[in-house]
């Protein structure tokens, strides 16, 4: 899977705000600057901008953790960019399923090599654990483990 | 005897003077310091107001400290207060501030900047005071027909004379949104505000060590709860900047809060933010949702993020006075008794009736659905400069002697010892080929359905008799929609499953942040 790039990001937020002020029968600007508050300039309020995050994870699939940006961050537009793009890029947290999965990817051979112990401590596995999530039963690194385990 | 609705913050003053009366902008302000500032400036307004003047000063304040001293200040000069917010459209401002008829006026220093746009379309005289500046000469050039006050102007606290109080003394008059015309203006007095507080803080058992959250902007009269319960009792409110107010997890935790009130929306994002862990917020112990519907999940989700904590459903249009029944939540008793997927709305306030009618105001037998009146102490004076609307909406009805305000509410009529429930607006049901359609249920499957909680439902196209099906607005990402449909169809009859469900990152809201279902239907109407 590839890293979201900062113009995704932009494009998605783009179109969540004009889609936002067209529907309150508002005036749509022509691009959002990087210095642009969304909630100061009132294109979106407090509720809304609890919407735009709980959007922005649901876009890009991933649960994204705003607790680490600062409220005053948060709400412009440069920042929250830069912010979303480098969550996306950082590994999943530890989930369930990963844990029920992680003796599968250990046991996958090109991964053999790598420090498996943290699953966050290696940005390119969680790519690629994202990628598998839900096949991982299925491809032949399943069968490697069956191999391995028997 | 009625009280004035000062007085408790006035007793609060005397016996804990030192104590916290309200954190805003990272500012503290002790109840004597709040009590100098409210007395100071209603000092200064009581000479200025003159005989047989509108009894209302409007604060235009937003989230500061002043806007509090504004809102004491108004009541202790015997005025009730219109709150005016500068996040609204300035258009807005203007009307509430034009038919309010004030003649005093309030303003904090961020909300300066719109003064000029606000004063445009005013004839009348006013009394313009902004306690946070000194110099106010540009504006006094600019409108030399108003008086500007600033900082040096304002009398000394100890000028202040308690004011003449009167039985239907207005507290506040807030203007209610609406989707469509202009917004009605609601004058609820002072017994209205005393009635709903005497009930609320010996509830909850206030106490001068609790601190309750102000998720509320003053416009909305949810914010009169966290203030006037506060004062009652010495406690704080704790008021979060508009930044702040995006992360309400760590406002919980930074401000220690004791007490949280919000719309159930704010629930239903924190926990699609996983801000809903199990055992995060252990501080609270009263946790109360009103607004709009809460749904189930978002209740025991905040149960098991708040452990100590009791979570109520409470319910109440403006016209009675910020909520008038309630419902505690039990995880191992309530879900038997929700409807739709919603908490019930509960038992009515101990000095609240109940009337549950038909269509031709008839009582409906327990157990079945109608339309919900109420009356008792908390019944508001109407609407402001319109006889007529007061008229149609606050009724006697048939074969009672007395008013009963009409909320335009569907609820079920308790049998037995069974709470509330709503079941929505009286405008959300809709006939479909004859059938008389909820449209709460049609919503209630879809958000089953679809796992998200942001689902309006919307009759649609209009016939002659009703409507020709149902079609539905969906709040979040798109997702498969022949499963979807399946799943729905699996459980509704086919005149009421959508015909069409429309996935989108917003669902239009109205300024008090609920859906705007008549947006949807003009969104309809001009073809999305």
């Amino acid at each position: 899977m590839s890293a979201v790039t900062p113009d995704e990001i932009q494009t998605f937020l783009q179109e969540y705000v004009a889609k936002a002020l067209r529907e309150q029968g508002r005036d749509v600007p022509p691009a959002l600057s990087d210095d642009c508050d969304l909630l100061l300039s009132g294109f979106v309020d407090s509720l809304g901008l609890l919407e735009l995050m709980t959007a922005l994870q649901d876009h890009f699939g991933r649960e994204i953790d705003f607790d680490e940006l600062d409220a005053e961050q948060m709400t412009i537009v440069g920042p929250l960019k830069k912010f979303v793009a480098a969550q996306l890029a950082n590994p999943s947290p530890v989930t369930p399923l990963d844990l029920f999965l992680w003796p599968c990817r250990a046991s996958c051979r090109s991964y053999l090599h790598r420090d498996f112990l943290d699953p966050r401590s290696a940005t390119d596995d969680s790519a690629y654990f994202r990628a598998h999530r839900g096949k991982h039963h299925r491809c032949t690194v399943d069968k490697e483990l069956r191999g391995l385990t028997s | 005897m009625d009280q004035a609705l000062w007085s408790g913050f006035l007793r609060s003053s005397e016996t804990f003077a030192q104590r916290h009366a309200v954190v805003a902008e990272k500012k503290t302000l002790t109840y004597q310091e709040l009590r100098d500032r409210a007395c100071s400036l209603a000092a200064t307004i009581q000479p200025l107001q003159e005989q047989g003047a509108t009894p209302l000063t409007a604060v235009f304040a937003y989230r500061t400290p002043t806007a509090f001293v504004g809102v004491l200040g108004s009541l202790l000069a015997g005025n009730g207060y219109v709150p005016l917010n500068r996040t609204f459209p300035i258009e807005r401002t203007q009307s509430m501030l034009e038919r309010s008829e004030c003649s005093s006026l309030v303003v904090d220093e961020a909300s300066l900047p719109q003064l000029n746009q606000l004063l445009e379309p005013i004839q009348r005289r006013m009394n313009v005071l902004v306690p946070d500046v000194a110099d106010l000469s540009s504006y006094q050039s600019r409108w030399p027909q108003h008086t500007f006050l600033g900082s040096a102007d304002l009398k000394p606290s100890q000028d202040w004379r308690e004011p003449h109080f009167e039985t239907d003394s207005i507290a506040y008059l807030l203007f209610t949104s609406g989707s469509t015309g202009i917004p009605k203006g609601v004058a609820v007095a002072q017994r209205n505000v005393t009635a709903f507080l005497k009930y609320m803080v010996d509830r909850y058992q206030i106490t001068e060590n609790d601190r309750l959250s102000q998720m509320f902007d003053m416009t909305f009269d949810l914010s009169v709860f966290d203030m006037f319960v506060a004062w009652e009792r010495g406690a704080c409110v704790c008021c979060p900047s508009q930044k702040t107010l995006i992360k309400p997890g760590k406002f919980i935790k930074d401000s220690e809060l004791t007490i949280w009130f919000s719309v159930p929306s704010t629930a239903v994002f924190m926990k699609q933010l996983g801000m809903l862990k199990p055992g995060q917020y252990p501080s609270l112990r009263v946790s109360l949702f009103c607004g709009e519907p809460l749904p189930v999940s978002s209740a025991s989700a905040w149960l098991e993020a708040a452990p100590n904590s009791i979570v109520e459903n409470l319910y109440g249009p403006t016209e009675l006075t910020i909520a008038c029944t309630l419902y505690r939540w039990d995880p191992s008793s309530s879900l038997a008794e929700c409807e739709l997927g919603i908490v019930p709305i509960g038992y009515p306030y101990p000095d609240m009736n109940v009337l549950v009618v038909d269509e031709n105001l008839q009582e409906v037998a327990p157990g079945q659905e109608g339309e919900l009146l109420m009356n008792g102490s908390q019944m508001s004076l109407g609407y402001w400069r319109d006889q007529a609307k007061t008229a149609a909406a606050f009724l006697i009805t048939p074969g009672k002697n007395e008013i009963f305000y009409r909320t335009g509410d569907r609820v079920r009529r308790p049998l037995g010892k069974a709470p509330l429930t709503h079941l929505g607006r009286i405008d959300s049901q809709v006939k479909i080929f004859g059938h008389r359609v909820e449209l709460g249920e049609v919503e209630s499957k879809v958000r089953d359905a679809c796992g998200l909680d942001g689902v309006v439902a919307v009759g649609w196209p209009k016939t002659e008799s009703g409507f020709g099906g149902v079609e539905v607005f969906i709040e979040g990402r798109e997702q498969e929609l022949e499963k979807l449909r399946r799943t729905v169809a699996a459980e509704l009859p086919e005149y009421m499953v959508p015909r069409r469900f429309h996935f989108r990152d917003r669902l239009p809201r109205n300024a008090n942040n609920k859906y705007d279902r008549k947006a949807m239907q003009t969104l309809l109407e001009e073809g999305l």
